[in-house]
């Protein structure tokens, strides 16, 4: 069995330490997968409608709430305007409307868990035990799970703060903080 | 328009939503929106210019309204349906409400989509929401690029399939159909010819099979597209095909007239078309964003203006809520298209009345003869002028655009965007137009 390493950068933790405030979560019902920020972002932008074979349906919250805002910064890497003037082109080229707006984080919550199949965006601070997290972003975290080992080793050297693990085959002068 | 116009309108439209919204009521998930757009514009110029445009200034041209339901019967299968109220494509006077598309779409696989019903062809950047002004910040997008097809919409199938890879999001949709729509022809001279010559404004019938693939790649925020498509278009009554010059003796005209004049030599009940297309949207360094389109209509059975090379390029700049830009458009048939329409429409006197008025019947087909030249030429529909435009957009909100445009086209042999004076030629000659308008979607 391979050895794997995982290197850790020392002002990391300190992130972890403040980065556990405003943190968005992406809860799914109970038959939804686990996903990464890529797939979350294609699914809100309606590039996909089934992860691992479970059909989805995403819900949101109205423009202009903080929760949203930080939803479209966090995973879309996108503001109001963005979005909207997406899906408009995306509706008005026949390729569908956009996410079910709702009202409030309590309601996407109620949608979530009473709909096979549904996800919706929620602050960290409303999380309930036995909610179904699928994923979860800070600012700094990588957007996607990258294919190949030279792309995270590329992320780590040149983007700071960043965590990654890698095969101790792979390391060349890299900062290795923990080992197993 | 006439109040009754109006009326019939307004009740088409409304039966058309009611017929939105019993659906939506009835259907597991239904999104309602809508789209509009209220333009004025005016040239400097007397006579019209894309149908509507002239020196009183027009609403017509550029005002449209439309209401979509988005049907989701489940994760993977639902239906589209756009109503669109705007200018008739069968009469110059009249407005209609019109089905716009009506499909249904199944995507058995996240990167698979399929479509059946009426939907609109993926031939241009814009052509698919090239009716919601809210979706590009052209005042008006290139008639030079966007009228190369006789109809952007289709009564058929597509299938559309995406892969991911390193390059890109690569997208290629195929499609075929049929669409039964009107084609405007415009004759300029009021004449006393037998039909199908009609002075004036004539909308002929027509059928336009197509099919095609069309190629997009999707590479952060730049879009390049490719397509290929094969259009054979009916017509009824025929149109000319090809044309030869005849002596008057030729014409049977004997020694009772000299010179010659053109004539058909074959009709044709439908023209086939290879149509290419082009285009890019590419995001550049300060906020500069560059878009241009080509498109090669190609004819294949007929001698026909229509036979083009079209295309634009534009620059546009993103300055917060404002997005200025300048383009440079052009259309132009092939060389010997429009040599022929020069000497057709310099022909108008190419017979000679030997007779003095002494044979009525020669008199009258020379007289008739020498008419018909200029209404030929007008036949073969052709194409040169090029449109310099400075505009800009200003986004009031994610869903709500102004725009405001100063455009000059120059026209150069003769273009079939233009409704010609009477007897007159509109050659080497500018036209001047200011556009303004209001986009919203809801």
């Amino acid at each position: 069995m391979k050895t794997t390493i995982k290197v850790i950068s020392l002002t990391v933790s300190l992130l972890f330490a403040q980065a556990h405030a405003g943190e968005m979560v992406v809860i799914g019902n109970s038959n939804v997968p686990k996903m990464d920020a890529m797939t979350v972002q294609k699914v809100y932008t309606g590039k996909v409608i089934s992860v691992s074979g479970i059909n989805v349906t995403p819900v949101g919250v109205k423009p202009g709430t903080s929760t949203r805002n930080r939803f479209l910064q966090d995973f879309l890497k996108q503001d109001e305007e963005k979005y909207t003037a997406y899906w408009t082109v995306r509706r008005y080229i026949g390729k569908g409307a956009p996410p079910s707006e709702l009202a409030s984080d309590a309601d996407v919550i109620n949608y979530v868990q009473s709909t096979p199949g549904a996800v919706g965006y929620i602050d960290e601070a409303e999380l309930k035990p036995g909610m179904n997290v699928i994923a979860r972003r800070h600012s700094g975290e990588p957007q996607s799970a990258l294919d190949r080992v030279e792309d995270t080793i590329a992320y780590m050297q040149f983007t700071p703060c960043v965590v990654g693990y890698i095969d101790i085959a792979e390391l060349t002068g890299m900062n290795m903080v923990a080992s197993k | 328009m006439s109040s009754k116009t109006m009326k019939t309108c307004l009740a088409l439209s409304g039966a058309i939503v009611a017929c939105l919204i019993s659906i939506a009521a009835s259907a597991v998930e239904t999104s309602l929106s809508g789209f509009g757009t209220l333009g004025y514009a005016k040239s400097n110029q007397p006579y019209n210019f894309e149908r509507f445009i002239n020196n009183n200034g027009t609403v017509a041209r550029d005002s449209v309204a439309g209401v979509q339901a988005d049907i989701k019967f489940s994760d993977s299968v639902g239906a589209t349906v756009q109503g669109k109220f705007a200018p008739s494509l069968k009469s110059d006077s009249a407005w209609d409400a019109t089905l716009s598309w009506a499909f249904l779409s199944w995507r058995p696989t996240n990167d698979s989509l399929i479509r059946l019903g009426k939907q609109r062809v993926p031939l241009y950047l814009y052509s698919e929401s090239q009716d919601v002004g809210v979706t590009h910040d052209f005042a008006r997008l290139p008639s030079e690029m966007y009228s190369i097809s006789p109809s952007t919409d289709y009564v058929g199938a597509s299938l559309s399939k995406t892969w991911n890879p390193s390059l890109g999001e690569l997208t290629l949709d195929g499609y075929a159909g049929n669409i039964a729509t009107d084609w405007r022809i415009y004759q300029r001279d009021n004449v006393p010819l037998p039909p199908p010559a009609q002075p004036g404004a004539s909308f002929k019938h027509i059928s336009v099979d197509s099919g095609g693939l069309v190629l997009t790649l999707l590479r952060d925020e730049d879009k390049y597209r490719a397509g290929i498509h094969k259009q054979t278009t009916a017509i009824n009554p025929s149109s000319p095909g090809y044309y030869s010059l005849f002596s008057a003796a030729q014409l049977g005209l004997g020694g009772g007239a000299a010179g010659a004049a053109y004539m058909q030599q074959a009709p044709v009940t439908s023209v086939d078309s290879v149509v290419f297309t082009l285009g890019t949207e590419i995001h550049l360094p300060q906020d500069f964003r560059l878009i241009a389109e080509y498109g090669r209509r190609k004819i294949t059975n007929a001698v026909t203006g229509i036979d083009t090379n079209g295309g634009y390029l534009a620059l546009l700049k993103d300055i917060g809520a404002w997005t200025p830009y300048a383009s440079y458009a052009l259309i132009k048939s092939k060389s010997e298209v429009l040599r022929l329409y020069q000497a057709m429409n310099g022909n108008a006197n190419g017979l000679t009345d030997l007779t003095g008025g002494g044979v009525p019947a020669v008199t009258a087909a020379v007289n008739a003869l020498n008419a018909s030249q200029r209404v030929l030429a007008d036949g073969l529909l052709p194409y040169d002028q090029y449109t310099i435009a400075l505009g800009t957009s200003y986004r009031l909100t994610p869903k709500q655009k102004f725009k405001f445009e100063w455009a000059r086209t120059h026209i150069g042999v003769a273009s079939s965007f233009v409704d010609a004076p009477s007897f007159g030629n509109v050659s080497n000659q500018n036209i001047d137009v200011l556009s303004f308008s209001y986009n919203f979607v809801f």
